[in-house]
C-alpha cells in the first residue's frame, strides 16, 4: 500500500460521462485518471449482497464476472481486460483476456482499477454474479428419473475424473439410447472446478446485450427487428411475461431495446420486469450471449454437479435436495426487483416456479432468496445456485447427441463477429431442470435434477420456457 | 481503521450463512463511461525509483499485472511473475540495458533500466 502512495502522483479527472444500471450487483464508475501517454485508469466500484466464502468446508464461494466493450463508429467491439488490480478483490483474468473474475478478500464491496486505452470511446462494463463449484467427485443420476444417467446396474454413477467414459461400460442410462456414444475426455464432465452464473439470464441482461452489439449482430440474434413497442424475442412474447421490446431506432438503424412489461410505453419502470428470467431464448441465442460474455454453456453433467453437489443422490430430487416442492404462485411485488413468493413450506419441502397454476411465465431471478433464507426456502442448489429446478429450462450441451459430444469446453471470445467457437454446434443440446409450467403428476417430474425427459427433443427453437445461464472453467482463469 | 472495518465484515462474511441467500434484483449490473465527456487535465507516468538493478533485486510496484516483462534492446523477452506487487529482476543473458515493461501497448510503464549480472 505504501508503494501505491509512492507512485500515486495522479491527477484525478472528474468523470461526468457515465450512467449506471444496477440491482443486486452494483457497478459504478469512480475516478478516471489519465495514465501514461495513451491509457486511462478507470476505477469501478463493485458490490453485491450476501456474499459468502466456505473456506473451512468445501471452498464454495461467490464471485463476479466482469467484462468490457467499447463503441466506435463501426459499432460495439470487445475490449480485452489484461491490466487490472484491486486491493479489495482477488482478481483473476481469463487466459484470453475476455474479462476478469472478482473474488472478495474480505467483503463483497470494493474497488477495482482497469487500464484501458484513452481514445475517446464509450466503454461499457457488465458484471454477473457467479458461484464457485469446486473440483471433486459427485454422483450422476438418481436411479429413477426419466432416462437418468447410471452405472451398469442402474445405480447412481460416481464421476471422479474428467477421463473419457465408455458408453455401456463406464456410463449408462435407464434408457441406453439416451447416450449417443463414448463421452470423450475433453467433454467437460463437472469433475473439475468451474464457476456458474448464480441466476438465469434476466430480461434486462438480454436487453442490455442487444443495446451493446452492432446492427448486424442484432439482426443475427433476432432474425429481424420488431416494430417499435413490440416484443423483441418473439411475437407476443409479452403474453408469457417477456417484456423485452424495441424502444426506438438509432440514426444508424440499430435498435434500442428496453423492458416495458406493463405496456404503458414508458420503458424500464420499476415494474417492467427487468429482473425476471429471460424466456424465449433459443439454444443459438443462448450461445451468442455467452460467446459475447466470454463464458460458455454448461454440459448436462455439469448441470447435475451444479445441482446435487457432493451430496448423495435422492430419488427424483429437485435442485434443493428434496423430492418435495411447493409451487410459487402467489407473489408479492410482482415484476419488480423485489418480487418474491408468499407460500408457506411444509417440512423438507423446497420452493420452485413450476406447474400449471399461477403466472404463465418466468419469475424474478432469485425470487425466493432473501437475507435469511435456507436451501429449501430459497430453492437453492447445493452450492447456492438459484432456480436450477423450475422457472426456465437450462439449455446444456447433451451427451445424447453427436454434436453435443463434440463440445470441448471452449469459451466465448467476447466477439460475435468471429462466429461461435467451433465446438459449439447446434443440434447438440438438452433442456434440464424444468420450467414455470413443468407439472408433477404421478412419478412424472421433468424438473428433477436427474430427469432427461426431453433427451431426444431435436428442436432448439426459442420457447416460452427456455432460458439458460453460463459457466467458466477454473482452468480458463489465471 | 480500514483493517478493523475489514475484520468486522470478515467476522460475518466467513460464517457462510449467506450461501443460500440472495438479494433483490437479478445478479446483473452494467454501466457505461463516455470518455468523450471526460476532460483530461494532466497525464503522468509510473516511474521506478532507480535505474540500475541486478538479478534478484526486489522491485516494488504499485499493482499486479498479468503482462509484466523485461525486454532487451534486441527484443528478447523475460517473463516476470507478477502475481504479487513484488517481483524479482530475472537473470538475463548478459548485463545491459533493458526495458521493464508493463502492458507496453498502453505505455503504463516502459522504462529503460540497466541490469547488472
Amino acid at each position: 500500500m505504501a508503494s501505491y502512495k509512492k507512485y500515486s502522483c495522479f491527477f484525478i479527472i472528474v468523470c461526468l460521462g457515465y450512467i449506471t444500471k444496477a440491482n443486486n450487483v452494483n457497478l459504478e464508475v469512480g475516478e478516471v485518471t489519465s495514465y501514461g501517454i495513451d491509457s486511462v485508469k478507470v476505477e469501478l466500484i463493485v458490490s453485491w449482497q450476501n456474499s459468502w466464502d466456505e473456506q473451512s468446508t468445501n471452498l464454495n464461494h461467490d464471485a463476479v464476472w466482469l467484462f468490457t466493450k467499447y463503441k466506435t463508429g463501426n459499432g460495439w467491439l470487445h475490449q480485452n481486460i489484461d491490466s487490472v488490480y484491486s486491493d479489495d478483490f482477488e482478481v483473476f483474468t481469463s487466459t484470453a483476456n475476455t474479462g476478469c473474475l472478482l473474488k472478495p478478500f474480505l467483503n463483497s464491496e470494493g474497488n477495482i482499477f482497469l487500464f484501458l486505452p484513452n481514445n475517446g470511446v464509450t466503454f461499457y462494463f457488465s458484471a454477473i454474479e457467479l458461484v464457485y463449484i469446486p473440483e471433486g467427485d459427485f454422483l450422476l443420476g438418481d436411479s429413477l428419473s426419466n432416462h437418468s444417467f447410471s452405472g451398469k446396474n442402474h445405480e447412481p454413477l460416481r464421476i471422479n475424473s474428467e477421463a473419457s467414459l465408455v458408453k455401456d461400460t463406464q456410463i449408462s442410462s435407464l434408457t441406453p439410447a439416451s447416450i449417443f456414444s463414448t463421452i470423450p475426455a475433453d467433454y467437460p464432465k463437472g469433475y473439475k472446478a468451474f464457476y456458474c452464473m448464480k441466476y438465469e439470464i434476466s430480461q434486462e441482461q438480454i436487453s442490455d446485450f442487444l443495446n451493446h452489439i452492432s446492427l448486424p449482430d442484432q439482426l443475427q440474434f433476432l432474425g429481424s427487428l420488431p416494430e417499435i413497442g413490440k416484443s423483441a424475442l418473439k411475437s407476443n412474447a409479452i403474453l408469457n411475461v417477456n417484456g423485452v421490446m424495441l424502444k426506438e431506432l438509432n440514426d444508424d438503424g440499430s435498435a434500442v431495446f428496453g423492458c416495458d412489461l406493463n405496456k404503458n410505453g414508458v420503458f424500464n419502470e420499476l415494474d417492467d420486469g427487468q429482473t425476471l428470467a429471460c424466456n424465449f431464448l433459443s439454444w443459438e441465442q443462448l450461445q451468442m450471449y455467452l460467446d459475447w460474455s466470454g463464458l460458455r454453456p454448461m454440459t448436462e453433467l455439469e448441470f447435475e454437479k451444479a445441482a446435487r453437489g457432493f451430496a448423495g443422490a435422492v430419488k427424483r430430487e429437485f435442485a434443493f435436495g428434496s423430492d418435495k416442492i411447493t409451487d410459487a404462485n402467489i407473489l408479492l411485488n410482482e415484476f419488480t426487483s423485489e418480487e418474491t413468493y408468499t407460500e408457506r413450506l411444509e417440512d423438507n419441502t423446497g420452493i420452485g416456479a413450476h406447474g400449471y397454476l399461477g403466472r404463465q411465465g418466468p419469475l424474478r431471478c432469485g425470487f425466493a432468496s432473501g437475507e435469511n433464507t435456507d436451501r429449501l426456502s430459497s430453492g437453492a442448489s447445493y452450492w447456492g445456485l438459484m432456480e436450477l429446478s423450475g422457472n426456465l429450462w437450462e439449455q446444456t450441451f447433451s451427451v445424447s447427441k453427436q454434436n453435443g459430444l463434440l463440445f470441448k469446453g471452449s469459451h466465448g471470445d467476447g466477439s460475435l463477429s468471429n462466429g461461435l467457437p467451433a465446438d459449439w454446434r447446434l443440434a447438440s443440446s438438452i433442456v434440464r431442470g424444468g420450467a414455470w409450467n413443468s407439472g408433477i403428476f404421478g412419478e412424472f417430474r421433468d424438473l428433477a435434477v436427474s430427469d432427461r425427459y426431453y433427451y431426444n427433443l431435436s428442436s432448439e427453437v426459442a420457447r416460452n420456457t427456455t432460458g439458460g445461464r453460463g459457466v467458466i472453467s477454473l482452468t480458463q482463469l489465471r | 481503521m480500514r483493517v478493523l472495518i475489514g475484520l468486522f465484515f470478515c467476522g460475518f462474511w466467513k460464517l457462510g450463512v449467506a450461501q443460500f441467500s440472495g438479494g433483490s434484483g437479478d445478479g446483473f449490473a452494467s454501466t457505461t463511461l463516455q470518455m468523450s465527456t471526460v476532460s483530461i487535465q494532466a497525464q503522468t507516468d509510473l516511474t521506478l525509483p532507480q535505474t540500475v538493478y541486478k538479478t534478484g533485486d526486489n522491485i516494488l510496484v504499485p499493482f499486479s499485472f498479468n503482462n509484466m516483462e523485461l525486454v532487451s534492446l534486441e527484443g528478447t523477452k523475460y517473463e516476470i511473475d507478477s502475481s504479487e506487487n513484488n517481483f524479482l529482476i530475472p537473470e538475463p543473458l548478459k548485463a545491459g540495458f533493458y526495458f521493464l515493461s508493463i502492458h507496453g501497448e498502453l505505455h503504463i510503464l516502459r522504462q529503460k533500466i540497466y541490469v547488472e549480472k
